[in-house]
């Protein structure tokens, strides 16, 4: 069995999570929740599922390596560190928005590499600068960080609707304003291990642990915008609009970091 | 002045400004090539954006002298800002383990005071049990109607942001040390050939090494999808007087560090080739035979006087594969050059001499691209990256946790004070506080 089968079922379990998540800001019952919650917790594992197969699949095919290589794969564990970081930041934020905002990044980006014809969901074999034992350590700590990042970028969206229009269904400011800066705090110390990763891999494949490509002054930059964030947030005591529009602008980094620079700029980084 | 300069690089302002600043030239760095040498960005803009470009260094920003300016005031403001944090947290992390002060229950940020009834000793009891359980065993001064305990832990969590921000400076001291004492640049070795020149990336100038280094063998090989698989390069280093002196293979991600010199794989290309086997058909009376030809010596070919003579090879010339150049040398004619296509090329056309020449096998001869560099500041940096790391680790999954409790009175109507305090989460210590004295205190409570 292919394991994009099982990555489809996932997208339509989160679709439905979501779907129930919706209802259940409106009718505000807590029935509806505990099974968007429940359905959250089955595609999770079915995600995880399609993963591990993944994994397994390219080891039966000779080409063994862990399916965090290509944009296709780096997609489908983008989508999976969303709802990891979510299941867990849950147990202390048991928000539905931040259930909301996880679960329909998590879907959208699955519905993304089915649905686009230019991501290539075929396993292939790994090129030679991919074969190091840094691929792990480095994708993980930084997809974890883009996720802690989207969260936090969801939620100070959140925050500016509630600010700016005030509807009566999105919970109180505050929680929103608390959950952007602990996201932000979390994902900027994986994103500063992302970072350290990859100088070590980049020092033993390309003989220097920086060297400016363009991948990684983006990181710098996106380090550089979430540091502005937490030193403003702690030492100045900023909150609220200003602290939002950081956190949103910081995701757009995050987002030309991922994958804007390999399509619009030439370097060395060019496999995501 | 110096109380102003000190008061300017401890802003916070400053580091935000510098972070937004750094930020934002950087965007500038990816948008305009840093990899080209001069003459090629001239090419690229028009004379006037060119001379503004370069005026402000844009073709090397990162190493400008303003960048650079850049990074020493983050340093300066780092330096400043982590000297005042240790003022402020020293006495903390190293001072006394017995603080004994009564000042703590009217300034805590968390302070609670019970009138209790009963004997000191199962008062003190009581109070020792909650004290160990929310935090450690408590230093105590007892007297004859009164005690005062305290207890603390993790002091030295507060220790998690001075590393952070040490740390910073490490790898910017780091940078700076690599800079300066440090050196990044290429060679390209024909396989079985030696060099000792390194062309420097940047001003492209070069340098040469204590030592040549041969490339023994180079190997190129790929997945049956025609995806490289494995670039590999056997060097040698060798010594002026011929000897070699270690052997090692470089492969992506596997440098080889001799005398703190790294070797990187970065590229490969083909420099030529050798062992040709060239087909020879006489079209007048079907004779075929193969010559294997090396690539320098001059063949005569069997049937005469002629002499063939193989010159420059093309991995591809112009799409139709691999040739090479050929000059066919007959007695008494003029010199005929011409190039050998593989077997089956219909560019193989019929000599003056009658005869068709084919191109059936050849090794190729790579040239490898090995990066040298080094970096004597990278101990720095790693050592930068431990401690931010430690840092973080300090700062997120520990705190600073401190209580006091003190009685005061007389047997009739004593009072227990209590007062605590959490660098991080304070909630959830008042919270265990307020559960641990409702539970273990015999007391009546007032607030």
């Amino acid at each position: 069995m292919n394991d994009t089968f099982f990555v489809s079922i996932a997208t339509f379990i989160y679709f439905f999570s979501f779907f129930l998540m919706l209802l259940c800001v409106i009718f505000k019952k807590r029935f509806l929740e505990r099974a968007a919650l429940s359905f959250a917790a089955i595609g999770f594992t079915i995600h995880t599922v399609s993963i591990v197969l993944r994994w397994i699949l390219s080891y039966q095919m000779g080409v063994g390596h862990a399916p965090l290589a290509n944009f296709y794969e780096s997609l489908v564990f983008f989508s999976w560190s969303i709802m990891f970081v979510y299941l867990i930041a849950r147990n202390r934020y048991p928000n539905v928005f931040i259930g909301i905002i996880s679960v329909f990044f998590a879907f959208i980006i699955l519905s993304y590499t089915s649905l686009s014809g230019g991501v290539d969901s075929a396993i292939k074999p790994l090129i030679p600068a991919l074969k190091s034992n840094w691929l792990i350590s480095h994708v993980i700590s930084s997809f974890l960080a883009y996720a802690c990042f989207a969260i936090a970028f969801g939620s100070s969206v959140l925050y500016l609707i509630k600010i700016k229009v005030q509807p009566a269904i999105v919970p109180d400011a505050a929680t929103l304003d608390e959950v952007t800066y602990r996201m932000i705090s979390v994902g900027f110390v994986m994103l500063t291990l992302g970072i350290i990763t990859g100088a070590a891999w980049a020092d033993s494949a390309w003989g220097r642990y920086w060297g400016w490509d363009p991948k990684e002054t983006w990181s710098f930059i996106t380090w550089l915008i979430y540091g502005a964030f937490l030193h403003v947030h702690l030492a100045r005591g900023w909150r609220g609009v200003k602290l939002s529009l950081i956190s949103i602008t910081g995701f757009v980094a995050v987002l030309f970091t991922y994958i804007g620079v390999n399509y619009l700029l030439a370097g060395l980084h060019s496999y995501l | 002045m110096t109380g102003k300069l000190v008061k300017f690089f401890s802003s916070v302002k400053l580091t935000v400004f510098l972070f937004l600043v750094l930020a934002a030239t950087s965007i500038l760095g990816t948008l305009v090539r840093q990899d080209l040498p001069l003459e090629t960005q001239r090419s690229l803009y028009s004379p006037t954006v060119f001379s503004v470009l370069n005026f402000f260094n844009a073709f090397d920003m990162y190493h400008s002298w303003w960048f650079t300016a850049l990074l020493v005031l983050l340093a300066l403001n780092i330096i400043v800002c982590t000297r005042r944090q240790f003022a402020r947290i020293g006495k903390l992390v190293f001072g006394s383990r017995e603080h004994f002060d009564d000042a703590v229950f009217r300034t805590s940020p968390i302070r609670r005071k019970y009138p209790v009834r009963g004997d000191i000793e199962t008062i003190r009891r009581e109070s020792d049990d909650i004290v160990r359980e929310l935090i450690s065993a408590p230093a105590t001064k007892t007297s004859a109607d009164s005690f005062f305990m305290y207890a603390e832990k993790g002091r030295y969590s507060r220790l998690g942001m001075p590393f952070v921000h040490i740390s910073v400076l490490l790898i910017l001291f780091g940078g700076v040390i690599g800079t300066l004492f440090g050196f990044i640049g290429q060679m390209n070795i024909i396989e079985g050939e030696q060099s000792r020149e390194v062309t420097l990336y940047g001003d492209r100038e070069t340098k040469n090494l204590e030592f040549d280094v041969r490339c023994d063998k180079f190997t190129v090989d790929f997945y049956e999808t025609g995806m490289p698989r494995e670039y590999r390069s056997d060097l040698s280093i060798v010594d002026r007087g011929g000897e070699t002196l270690a052997s090692n293979a470089v492969r992506v991600n596997h440098p080889f560090v001799y005398e703190g010199l790294k070797f990187c794989q970065a590229s490969y290309g083909i420099a030529g080739a050798l062992n040709y086997l060239v087909g020879v058909r006489n079209e007048e009376t079907g004779e075929k035979l193969n010559l294997r030809i090396d690539a320098v010596t001059e063949m005569s070919l069997p049937d005469g006087e002629a002499v063939l003579v193989l010159a420059k090879f093309l991995p591809d010339y112009k799409g139709q594969g691999p040739t090479v150049l050929a000059a066919l040398v007959g007695p008494g004619e003029k010199r005929d050059m011409f190039r050998i296509f593989r077997d089956g090329s219909r560019f193989n056309r019929v000599r003056k001499s009658g005869l068709t020449f084919s191109l059936k096998d050849f090794d190729v001869l790579y040239y490898t691209g090995i990066q040298v560099s080094r970096d004597p500041g990278v101990v720095f940096v790693w050592t930068g990256f431990i401690l931010i790391i430690l840092g973080f680790v300090l700062h997120l999954f520990f705190s600073h946790k401190r209580v006091w409790v003190k009685l005061s009175g007389s047997p009739e109507n004593y009072e227990l004070w209590v007062a605590a305090s959490a660098d991080k989460n304070r909630k959830a210590l008042e919270e265990k506080l307020d559960g641990l004295i409702a539970g273990k205190l015999a007391v009546e409570q007032t607030t």
